[in-house]
């Protein structure tokens, strides 16, 4: 078998049989159910809460609760576990009405009253942008000499997106129970270990006391990285006060309307354009925190670190903040602040290319970066770059040259090439994160992997596995994969930031090779390895200057589409891409996380619409926010060139996130093409459209 | 807790509507989702429930000379697949909701839900179809213009049931038929227009703007007398207020309306 050989998925037949188990279906004796209550406000002080007698088997878990904090450690901890005297936005956890029956809680909490003294909400990000106090964070640098260069002409521009929402199909769920003394969280979560640290703080207890145990886990796409801290807080100590099991699964609504999702974004860039191409760049970048930090500020810097894109821009100055609001709290949601930044960039040098006449492919040609390049933080690009032959790949695939010479009535064509870096920013592999993997020769010479990352429906056990089974020269089926709980798996680090492959998979890879000698050996035999950053990375977390990323993978996209002229409908016939991952590690699962890219990508360029109104998020039904359906993909073509990563597991770079972040800037390009309008904003919706034509 | 009610027959449950009041459950596509609750609590039924799906008396498809009789309980499906009933009229159930939800969504709990955005309204108001309501003592046929009278409300009395609906046989010659959602399918409507051209001349329903459909025989008028497509404009314009909202916004449904009522005049020449 070659690792880019398609395999079964190890967890594919449990779920095609509905034989897994999700939270939501697992069974703990004298289990109570909780339900969150929450602000009706978005900002404002709690001047009094009424809670009626409480019946028998009612219980009320509050902020008086929290056995240590009542903070929820993420980066900072500047967010309640309970909202106690201060709300600050709309659905703010409160309070847990736990019960044994539902119709009970519910009747109880129709009976609570909250009075409040309301303040004006602040929700316009512009506006909050103005005061000085609701910047959390900001963060700049440059790069040549901005204010030095000569040039023919600047052009400015401004972007702008809305919220976008994960939508997975398991809803968040936690459940809390104490068991033998050890206060355990199970719930459907990508990070065991930020739910570890997060309760060590709230509970004032360490490891060997506390527990996380991560669940089958029905989609996440980012939403379940930090969330679940404050979710497994909650839980945790109404189990500890409680003494039973406690369940908390939130409804589709109150998920839609008040867990993290995607940062709203406002983008100015300005170019410095000399002969043609683009000298100098100025870029400007505000994100919607919501009222608490969370994973905000490093989502800002993904978006300033990446934003020169696959180019190469002499002088730049860069600037990126996290503004509050009293909106509700933003987060991680694959691509990570990319699909703003890299929606702003690639719509722009479209509408630079039209601005001098020409060929976008052919524009952005120019400016390419390869291999020894400076990066916009001045690192080097360590490994081969390959975006011309990326190009030509996708010209050819399509039949592009071909296709935009020929004229065109309400069709159009719009590309994107991006790329993604792959793990953590900067050093943060090394510094923060110190991922440990473990593999261990059963006594019968079956063989377990040992990590925190979690199969979330992307594949994650099924490369892992395969990459210890080549490695091992066995088969897949001897090899096990332990349900990543934190007192059997050590700390390999969180299932965000494309990193699984490519840097939990090389550990395990290296693991492989170590234990290979090792198999005949009787008994057991266990193997360790810790994370090492390459000699190549270089960063300097204080001047932002240095190797971002340890590596990246490209992808070079064309979209298709037609405007109906009567309705403003937009149909994506087409995406075609061609991607540079390194060497897929199963092609299948390579297509898969192509295809669903590409549509949840889709849905973020022409009808994800979300907004808020006085801090409640207004499409919180599936009724009112729409995803794609099968009739609204396009047909989907990806082709991929292999360029071995020299740290990667056979090569592998990282492919999760790279493949929905270029979408939306080529499918809007490809409806201004077709219709003959500049657009500034995603989702470009038929009402856009209409707006736009004036 | 409320009380669940199943009758063996048609005449049952006219009986027992009338002693009770009881909100009928077709397919419950809407109801129970009106209902929602907090998964696993009881549902937030208003009221005692009467199950009437099951009733085959409800369930027929028929013709005269010059009538389709469609039974209240024909879900959305059977009425999709009905080879008698004319194209133009299963083309727009056929993109109502999804395949799942079609098969257990009724013809009439989507007129009796009587919601500003329900897809079957547009074509019965332009086909000027007749409800036909049934009690244990009366049987009333109304227009379905008098039986829509606001959004979410109805001129179904709690002891009725919508029995029927007669869709009359036209002789179409042309018919333009357009749903706007948010995307291609299982969503409800921004928008939708339905324009048909009869042996009397052209009849235009517009739904999902208004709080109900928007038809006009004085505007139709002018058209088949040729009258001034800026005063047709101007005259439907007139007659629709559309709001912004979270899925759409007025500018947006207005101009949409006349782009498609600017096709078919244009069309018809
Ligand atoms: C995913 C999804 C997609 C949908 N898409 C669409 C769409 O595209 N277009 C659209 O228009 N709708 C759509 N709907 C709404 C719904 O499916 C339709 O309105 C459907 O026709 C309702 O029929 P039902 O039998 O399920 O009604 P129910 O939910 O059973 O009843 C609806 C109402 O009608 C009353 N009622 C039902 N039958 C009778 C009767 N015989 N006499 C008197 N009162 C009665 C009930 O008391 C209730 O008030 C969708 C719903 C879902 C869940």
């Amino acid at each position: 078998m070659k690792i880019t050989d398609a395999v079964h998925r190890v967890d594919g037949a449990g779920k095609l049989k509905g034989e897994t188990k999700y939270i939501e279906d697992m069974h703990f004796d004298n289990m109570l159910y909780a339900k969150t209550l929450r602000s009706k406000i978005a900002k404002g002080r709690i001047t009094n809460i009424e809670y009626p007698e409480l019946p028998k088997e009612i219980f009320i878990i509050d902020a008086e609760d929290m056995p240590a904090n009542n903070e929820v450690a993420i980066i900072e901890r500047d967010m309640p576990v309970f909202a106690k005297d201060a709300v600050r936005y709309l659905g703010e956890p409160i309070a847990l009405v736990v019960g044994e029956d539902k119709d009970a809680i519910l009747k109880y909490m129709s009976k609570i009253k909250i009075e409040y003294a309301e303040e004006e909400p602040v929700c316009d990000l512009s506006q909050a942008a103005k005061k000085p106090d609701h910047i959390m964070t900001e963060r700049a640098y440059e790069k040549g000499n901005l204010s030095e260069i000569e040039y023919d002409e600047k052009v400015t521009e401004i972007f702008e997106t809305t919220y976008q929402e994960q939508l997975y199909m398991e809803k968040q769920g936690v459940v809390g129970t104490v068991e033998e003394g050890v206060v355990t969280v199970y719930g459907s979560l990508q990070c065991p270990y930020y739910a570890l640290g997060a309760l060590k703080h709230a509970m004032g207890m360490d490891e060997t006391k506390l527990r996380v145990i991560q669940t089958p886990t029905g989609g996440a796409f980012g939403g379940k990285e930090e969330y679940p801290s404050l979710l497994a807080c909650q839980v945790a100590a109404a189990a500890y006060k409680l003494k039973r099991p406690v369940r908390l699964v939130l409804d589709r609504r109150e998920d839609m309307a008040y867990t993290t999702k995607r940062h709203p974004s406002k983008m100015v860039i300005t170019s410095y354009i000399k002969d043609k191409k683009v000298l100098g760049m100025d870029f400007d970048i505000m994100l919607d925190a919501g009222s608490y930090l969370g994973l905000s500020d490093v989502v800002m810097q993904r978006a300033i670190f990446t934003m020169t894109g696959g180019y190469k821009i002499a002088n730049l100055k860069m600037r990126g903040r996290t503004v509050r609001t009293n909106n509700v709290f933003t987060g991680a949601f694959r691509g990570f602040g990319a699909p703003q930044s890299m929606y702003a960039l690639e719509l722009h040098m479209s509408h630079l290319a039209k601005h001098l006449g020409e060929d976008p492919l052919k524009f952005r040609r120019r400016h390419y970066v390869k291999r020894g390049d400076l990066t916009a933080t001045n690192g080097r690009f360590n490994e081969e770059i390959y975006l011309d032959r990326l190009t030509d790949l996708l010209e050819n695939m399509s039949g592009y040259k071909e296709a935009v010479s020929k004229k065109r009535i309400l069709a159009g064509y719009g590309v994107s090439v991006v790329p993604h870096g792959g793990g953590f920013t900067g050093d943060g592999e090394a510094v923060h994160i110190k991922a440990v993997v473990k593999l261990k020769k059963e006594s019968n010479g079956r063989v377990t992997i040992l990590v925190s990352n979690v199969e979330m429906g992307q594949g994650a056990i099924t490369t892992l596995s395969k990459i210890v089974a080549i490695v091992l020269e066995m088969d897949m089926d001897r090899v096990g994969y332990e349900t990543p709980d934190t007192f059997k798996v050590p700390d390999s680090g969180p299932t965000v930031a494309s990193r699984t492959t490519m840097v939990v998979g090389a550990l395990l890879a290296r693991a492989a090779a170590k234990l290979k000698n090792r198999m005949h050996e009787p008994g057991e035999v266990i193997i360790t390895e810790h994370f090492k950053q390459p000699d190549y990375v270089k960063w300097n977390a204080e001047t932002l200057q240095g190797n971002a990323y340890m590596a990246y993978s490209w992808s070079v996209l064309l979209a298709r589409v037609e405007v109906d002229p009567v309705s403003y409908e937009v149909k994506c016939t087409d995406i075609w891409g061609a991607y540079d991952v390194g060497v897929p590690i199963d092609e299948k699962l390579l297509i898969g996380q192509i295809q669903g890219g590409m549509v949840q990508g889709l849905g973020y360029a022409i009808m994800e619409n979300m907004t808020s109104k006085a801090g409640g998020i207004e499409q919180f039904t599936f009724s009112s926010y729409p995803i794609p359906t099968t009739m609204d993909v396009p047909k989907l073509h990806a082709e991929w060139i292999i360029n071995p990563y020299q740290d990667g597991p056979f090569g592998a770079k990282s492919v999760g996130e790279l493949t929905l972040v270029g979408v939306a800037p080529a499918v809007a390009a490809a409806i201004e093409d077709a219709i003959g309008i500049i657009t500034s904003e995603i989702p470009v919706t038929p009402e856009v459209i209409e707006r736009s034509l004036v | 807790m409320y009380k669940n009610y199943r009758p063996n027959n048609l005449k049952e449950a006219l009986d027992w509507m009338a002693e009770h009041k009881l909100i009928p459950v077709a397919g419950g596509t809407d109801l129970m989702i009106r209902a929602r609750n907090w998964q696993g609590a009881s549902r937030a039924m208003k009221g005692d429930v009467i199950y009437i799906q099951h009733l085959d008396e409800l369930r027929f498809i028929t013709e005269t000379e010059t009538d389709y009789h469609i039974g209240a309980g024909v879900t959305q499906a059977q009425f999709c697949q009905c080879d008698m009933l004319p194209d133009y009229a299963r083309e727009v159930v056929g993109q109502m909701a999804t395949p799942a939800i079609r098969n257990a969504a009724t013809i009439g709990g989507n007129i009796a839900n009587a919601a500003s955005v329900a897809d079957l309204l547009p074509l019965l108001y332009a086909a000027d179809a007749k409800i036909v309501l049934r009690s244990r003592d009366s049987r009333r046929v109304l227009p379905i213009q008098s039986f829509e009278i606001g959004k979410y409300k109805t001129a179904r009395r709690a002891d009725e049931l919508i029995f029927e609906v007669i869709l009359p046989k036209l002789e179409i010659r042309r018919t333009l038929y357009k749903k706007m959602g948010q995307r291609r399918a299982s969503i409800l409507s921004k928008v939708s227009f339905m324009a048909l051209e009869a042996e009397d001349g052209t009849r235009i329903a517009i739904g999902a703007v208004n709080d109900t459909v928007v038809r006009s025989k004085e505007l139709e008028k002018r058209i088949n007398e040729g009258g001034g497509v800026k005063s047709v404009l101007d005259g439907y314009k007139a007659l629709l207020h559309g709001s912004d909202d979270k899925r759409s916004t007025k500018r947006y449904r207005e101009r949409v309306v006349i782009n498609l009522l600017m096709k078919w005049m244009e069309e018809k020449r």
